[in-house]
């Protein structure tokens, strides 16, 4: 701790402090436009420009300079910094009027408009008007993919962009060239940048130079109505705030959340919401023949319950990667109460069991614990594609401080260097017998962590065994590492949907002789499934369904709604609020920021007006009395944002290492980032994704 | 006795009895235009009035006889060298809360079919 006069009072900071953030802690605001908390320091901008008493005569970057760095009094007084004298007033015009020299006067049209640093700070710090008489410069615009628009004319290069594609993407692809006048920021080539986390430029460009292209000119910032929400385009549940208009989802922006996302968020998740004006489902359908006609809700709710009457407890449920927790707890109890335990939420072939501790299936370091972290071991999952902020946070870590990873799996880039442990489950079995050569820098790590991708212990094409022995094996390696201590439990299991955790929290999983996704839909095919219930299911496969009524509840016309008998119309994620648990185990909720489109309802209310025309009613009439007795079986879903650990010794007991493994290479079950589930592959945006990044490809060849 | 009624207790009915009176007593009839409005001035020619034929409506005076009712000009728009702009439209009384008021396209009280816009949604359609 060292002592420092802000504008004349005396604080105590830490001395790695910058005088920025002593100022800060004195309650002084200082402007910036290069300076961001989470990238490195350019000082480039020089607009947090201070004064120092006793150093040089000219002011000091602020952002830059260190509090250790000022020299005390001559005798021995604290040094002392100015934040609001002539000289720094004087400063700050001065550099306003220097960077609005080549910066257009656009604001009327300019989507920045009404959020832009510049915008502010020209207001708060700087001169009426400008002595500059010549001609101002032009750049030209670049092409940086379908994502991100640039009017490069308005960069003030700050170098944010450039800063955090290299060190928080972790991509080359954008740089500053020239001096002077001539300095531009460039792609160096005219391509779509490769990251998923670009969308984040846009937030960061304190001025108009990028700007979010689908959101070009289509609202201003003070006409929106923000709504703070969760994410479910991945299982960590990125904290978001969802900006609308009327009926409309306009963009989504990220919150900040440092036990999730920080404040980045993917570009699926940001750009997704085109998603939620396409394909949907907004009247209720029912077969009459070959084709689907459209109804009213009492005629297919009727049909419905007909139909469940019939099927006695020939019923089985499935229950999609965006569903809610009330929506499966009220489809759970509905099917519950006809005398089946056909329920699943898992994909095919998942190792999971209904009996399996928390610990087992939640990512027990947690996302911010990753940064705790002194090794890392991952096995079968793509953390890239499958959940991109925790990938950002093991990247975070490994730029901070020597942490050896290792890949089991396909060789893919991470944006980081790990070592690759093979590709099959033999590496894994060597890992977890200790012959393996990782398994000396696993045990010397203090803090190491096991990261099991669910698609690991899915593997669709095999047997479940194969699933359940690399779970166990992976287990049986976090315990050999020292992970599953009470005071570090390093054992992560990575989902890859929003729904998966909260469904296996209240027991969406067959259980006393139920059938799971797969074998029900065997069964339907046979025509031994009377009903099936698709609650937003699209990831299975659906075909020949013929001898079964299927029943799909959903948002997005997608593969299940084509072979659905009957569409029940529901809300998606924007227009519900629902409890999604993350991968961490977290419980966290979302917001309703718009309504959901035509006659659709929100899925509870749906299964709720189904169990009354089937004589089950279910004991609630409205979301809270749901939640009321979600909450008094699963106490732990009413604690949002926080984790109900795993039990150590029960996740002990699981590890072990089988006699014999079917041999089969480790894959993560992500085929293509952008089209994960139905609302991105409605969105036109997510396409257009995909196409520039196979003409990047194609190029790349 | 209808008229009589009506210019007794409404006075939304061409004229009160105080105008009827006045008119008969001080009111010298200038002319009539082309929707049967009759117009009146008293007899030194200080003050100008309507008596409307029908509702009371200020907006059913003609731009002619506005000018006139205004004091903007003394020229009465059926004397001869009276000039109307060649650009002036038929006038039109405002229709506002009559059946010839104006509705936007889509507007219920016409087709009740908009136009299709941005913030609409994309229904799925079965095939």
């Amino acid at each position: 701790m060292t002592q420092i006069k802000v504008d004349g009072e005396l604080i105590e900071v830490p001395d790695y402090y910058t005088l920025m953030q002593a100022a800060e802690a004195a309650g002084k605001q200082i402007p910036r436009f290069c300076f961001h908390e989470r990238l490195s320091v350019a000082g480039n901008c020089r607009m947090c420009l201070v004064e120092v008493k006793g150093g040089p005569p000219k002011p000091q970057a602020s952002c830059a300079m260190g509090v250790k760095d000022l020299r005390p009094g001559p005798n021995g007084e604290p040094a002392e910094i100015f934040t609001n004298t002539p000289m720094v007033k004087k400063a700050r015009e001065g550099v306003l009027e220097f960077l609005l020299i080549n910066h257009p006067l656009d604001c009327p049209i300019c989507d920045q408009g009404g959020e832009c640093d510049l915008q502010d700070q020209a207001m708060a710090f700087g001169l009426d008007s400008s002595r500059f008489t010549e001609n101002k410069r032009i750049v030209e615009d670049k092409y940086l993919g379908p994502l991100i628009k640039t009017i490069m004319t308005r960069c003030i290069h700050c170098t944010r962009c450039v800063r955090f594609t290299t060190e928080i993407a972790g991509i080359n692809e954008l740089g500053l060239l020239g001096r002077g006048e001539d300095a531009q920021i460039t792609p160096y080539i005219e391509r779509a940048l490769s990251s998923e986390l670009v969308g984040n430029i846009v937030d960061l460009c304190p001025v108009g130079a990028l700007t979010s292209r689908p959101y070009a000119f289509t609202a201003r910032p003070w006409e929106l109505t923000k709504t703070e929400t969760i994410d479910v385009m991945d299982a960590l549940g990125s904290a978001i705030r969802v900006d609308s208009r009327g009926c409309e989802v306009m963009r989504i922006l990220p919150r900040i959340n440092e036990d999730i996302n920080e404040e980045w968020i993917s570009d699926k998740t940001r750009y997704v919401w085109d998603g939620l004006k396409r394909q949907r489902l907004d009247r209720p359908y029912v077969r009459k023949g070959k084709k689907l006609v459209e109804a009213n809700w009492d005629e297919a709710l009727n049909l419905v319950a007909r139909k469940i009457k019939k099927a006695g407890n020939r019923v089985g449920a499935i229950a999609g990667d965006l569903a809610g927790v009330e929506e499966m707890y009220a489809l759970k109890k509905l099917i519950n109460s006809v005398g089946s335990n056909n329920i699943d939420c898992r994909p095919p072939m998942s190792a999971l069991e209904a009996n399996m501790d928390r610990g087992v299936y939640i990512f027990n370091p947690t996302i911010a614990g990753i940064e705790e972290s002194d090794c890392i071991l991952i096995i079968g999952a793509n953390p890239r594609f499958e959940a991109s902020l925790l990938n950002v946070r093991i990247r975070k870590t490994w730029r901070a401080k020597d942490l050896p990873i290792g890949l089991v799996g396909q060789r893919v880039d991470l944006t980081y260097d790990y070592t690759h442990l093979g590709e099959d489950i033999d590496s894994v079995k060597a890992l977890a017998t200790g012959s393996h050569k990782f398994n000396k820098i696993l045990k010397k790590a203090k803090k190491p962590i096991v990261i099991v991708g669910e698609g690991a212990i899915s593997l669709a094409k095999n047997s479940k065994k194969t699933g359940r022995d690399i779970l166990s094996m992976s287990l049986m390696i976090a315990n050999n590492a020292g992970a599953l201590r009470e005071d570090w439990n390093g054992f992560g299991l990575l989902h890859n949907a929003a729904a998966r955790v909260g469904g296996l929290d209240i027991g969406f999983v067959p259980d006393n002789g139920g059938a799971s996704s797969l074998e029900q839909l065997e069964l339907a095919k046979k025509g031994e499934l009377d009903i099936i219930f698709l609650l937003g299911a699209d990831e299975y496969d659906l075909q020949s369904l013929d001898k079964t009524f299927v029943v799909y509840i959903g948002s997005h016309g997608d593969v299940g709604a084509h072979h659905a008998d009957v569409i029940l119309p529901a809300a998606a994620y924007t227009e519900k609020s629902a409890i999604y648990v993350n991968s961490e185990g977290r419980v966290q909720m979302t917001k309703r920021a718009v309504f959901p489109p035509g006659e659709a309802k929100e899925d509870w209310a749906i299964i709720r007006a189904l169990s009354a025309r089937i004589d089950k009613i279910l004991p609630f009439d409205n979301l809270a009395q749901l939640r009321e007795k979600l909450y008094a079986e699963f106490p732990h879903l009413q604690n949002i944002n926080q984790i109900k650990a795993g039990n150590i010794s029960a996740m002990k007991k699981l590890a072990k290492i089988p006699a014999k493994t079917s041999n089969v290479l480790l894959r993560s079950p992500i085929k293509e980032y952008y089209l994960t589930n139905a609302i991105a592959r409605a969105s036109k945006i997510m396409a257009e994704c995909v196409k520039a990044r196979r003409e990047r490809e194609g190029a790349n060849r | 006795m209808k008229q009589f009624l009506a210019e007794l207790f409404i006075w939304w009915h061409k004229q009160t009895l105080s105008i009827g009176l006045r008119t008969w007593l001080k009111g010298r009839h200038v002319g009539t235009d082309e929707f049967g409005n009759k117009y009146y001035t008293d007899k030194k020619n200080k003050k100008r009035w309507v008596v409307y034929d029908g509702i009371v409506e200020a907006s059913a005076i003609p731009p002619g006889w506005h000018g006139w009712m205004h004091y903007r000009t003394d020229i009465l728009p059926n004397e001869e060298n009276y000039q109307p702009h060649k650009w002036e439209k038929p006038h039109i009384a405002n229709p506002t809360g009559t059946r010839n008021a104006y509705h936007p396209k889509g507007s219920l009280l016409r087709d009740g079919k908009r136009a299709k816009i941005s913030a609409d949604y994309e229904a799925w359609k079965p095939e």
